[in-house]
């Protein structure tokens, strides 16, 4: 039996299970805010056609509007000024087996409870593998921090104070090694940044969007459901919309695990 | 890694590319033609998009966009509650269907030389026993794709193909429906061209049988699909993810399939 068919046999049976990383796309998801002087990206906003009614007596749908960077989404290369020359860097060119990938999941939930600013640094990645194993080149990895679990409360999902945003991410130390030595695919959270919330201050700021797509790599945004998925051995699925020189895109991720 | 020997053998395959990606999704652009009904019903948007900054004073360091369209713009899905005859069954809409069947087989019938001689060419019974004689059955729970190249019509005017009767594009007779519902139990029906339903399918019984018998049915659909014509008849497993849209009825999404490549 090949390997595409015990796949889709697997699927069937449930032996492969799939997960779903996706947050409800609605108007009450919460949007980013960027001071008031620069463009600002859509809330998701939606206009009924029809529903059964005179304006389509036998169907319901809807219109929608927002942006490329709402909800559960996707990060092209050509979304930073930094990944704006490489080639095929927008989500209509990037090359579609760059959208089923291995990831591996890094748990700081337990100290993110106690510190919305908390960093991921390379010794705490490196303690990680003491124990999982080396992270693979062209891997996600996956930030779990439980942050998704907020949705349900705006203010303490953004978590902005007069200061800014307090949200965990990684440090540039740790960017610059996962991709000069892990060689990664990109970098996903559960927040609505890739960045920590206060890294606009640092001396190179935003250093996951700055370094992850100068080199050409990718990012994932408001993903749930982490905590379901082991530390090492899924399959990410997460294919943007063919947004015709997107900057990214709102997408549904789909996790494949194995049952022991 | 400790987990997951056919993961592991399914990564493995892709890396060296003993199983292909092949996107079948038409490109989201203010261009793609929409769906137009008569003026007196409700319209679904076209693709519009609207810069927020590009490298510039609006945002120095990113380029990015909003965007607007409908549930049924571009390359799109179709959940049972786009439909009447399914607004009653469970999971009938995006954000609730069992993410699980996103992953499926898919038998993939040429229709192109019938289409390109008739483009009212309906699907029969008959075209579908053919199919099966040669490839075998197609499985419950699989995708049935026609191929028609209807994609390859990249003038929008021809895409749609209006007369002064309505539109005329392919699709499924009654019958075929009918019998993929009844007999095989497929998942679904996806096309090439704007809808799942003939562009004269209001005239058949019932009006819009693919619509109405599929999503009855709790069935899904998928429209303007493209590069059919790449892949085998039998053996394509397709990703159909659609956005999760709170009660949506559809969804825009990226549609791959998995081919194993010939040895």
């Amino acid at each position: 039996m090949n390997t595409l068919h015990e796949l889709t046999e697997s699927i069937r049976s449930r032996t492969i299970r799939v997960i779903d990383l996706t947050q409800t796309l609605s108007e009450d998801f919460p949007s980013l805010q960027l001071p008031p002087e620069f463009g600002q990206v859509q809330g998701f906003k939606r206009d009924r056609i029809s529903k059964y009614d005179e304006a389509g007596p036998d169907w319901y749908w809807n219109n929608f509007s927002c942006g490329e960077h709402t909800g559960t989404h996707f990060d092209a290369p050509a979304h930073w000024i930094t990944g704006r020359e490489h080639p095929a860097n927008t989500v209509d060119t990037i090359a579609v087996e760059n959208f089923l990938t291995p990831a591996v999941v890094v748990d700081a939930s337990a100290q993110v409870a106690g510190d919305s600013d908390w960093l991921l640094t390379r010794a705490f990645l490196e303690d990680w593998e003491a124990r999982h194993g080396r992270i693979p080149a062209r891997a996600w990895v996956l930030f779990r921090t439980d942050w998704s679990k907020r949705v349900n409360d705006a203010a303490r999902f953004l978590n902005t104070r007069e200061d800014g945003a307090h949200t965990p991410g990684p440090t540039q130390e740790a960017i610059e090694w996962l991709i000069r030595e892990r060689d990664v695919h990109g970098f996903g959270v559960e927040t609505i940044n890739t960045d920590a919330g206060q890294s606009f201050r640092w001396p190179l700021a935003y250093p996951c969007h700055t370094l992850m797509h100068g080199a050409g790599k990718y990012g994932l945004q408001c993903l749930t459901n982490l905590d379901l998925l082991p530390a090492t051995g899924a399959v990410i699925f997460s294919a943007p919309l063919k947004i015709l020189e997107g900057s990214g895109s709102p997408l549904r991720v789909l996790a494949l695990t194995e049952l022991a | 890694m400790t987990s997951g020997s056919l993961l592991q053998a399914l990564a493995q395959a892709l890396q060296t590319r003993t199983i292909r990606v092949i996107d079948l999704t038409q490109t989201l652009s203010p261009d793609f033609p929409t769906i137009s009904l008569p003026p007196e019903l409700g319209q679904a948007w076209p693709f519009r998009i609207e810069e927020i900054s590009h490298y510039d004073e609006r945002g120095p360091g990113q380029y990015w966009n909003n965007f607007s369209c409908s549930e049924h713009t571009g390359t799109h899905l179709d959940a049972p509650a786009h439909w009447i005859s399914g607004r009653h069954l469970p999971h009938n809409t995006v954000d609730t269907l069992d993410v699980q069947q996103l992953l499926a087989p898919a038998c993939v019938i040429d229709c192109s030389a019938a289409a390109a001689k008739d483009p009212d060419y309906l699907l029969s019974v008959e075209d579908i026993l053919a199919f099966e004689s040669k490839h075998g059955r197609i499985p419950a729970g699989a995708w049935l794709l026609m191929r028609t190249d209807w994609s390859k019509r990249s003038d929008a005017v021809a895409y749609q193909n209006f007369d002064e009767t309505g539109q005329h594009t392919p699709g499924p007779g009654t019958d075929a429906v009918r019998f993929l519902v009844e007999e095989r139990d497929v998942l679904g029906f996806g096309s090439e061209v704007i809808g799942t339903d003939a562009g004269q399918g209001y005239h058949l019984k019932p009006p819009y049988p693919c619509h109405s018998l599929m999503h009855g049915a709790g069935k899904l659909g998928l429209q303007c699909l493209t590069n059919l014509d790449l892949l085998p008849p039998t053996g394509a497993l397709i990703l159909t993810p659609p956005l999760k849209i709170l009660k949506g009825s559809g969804s825009p999404l990226r549609v791959l399939a998995l081919v194993e490549t010939q040895r």
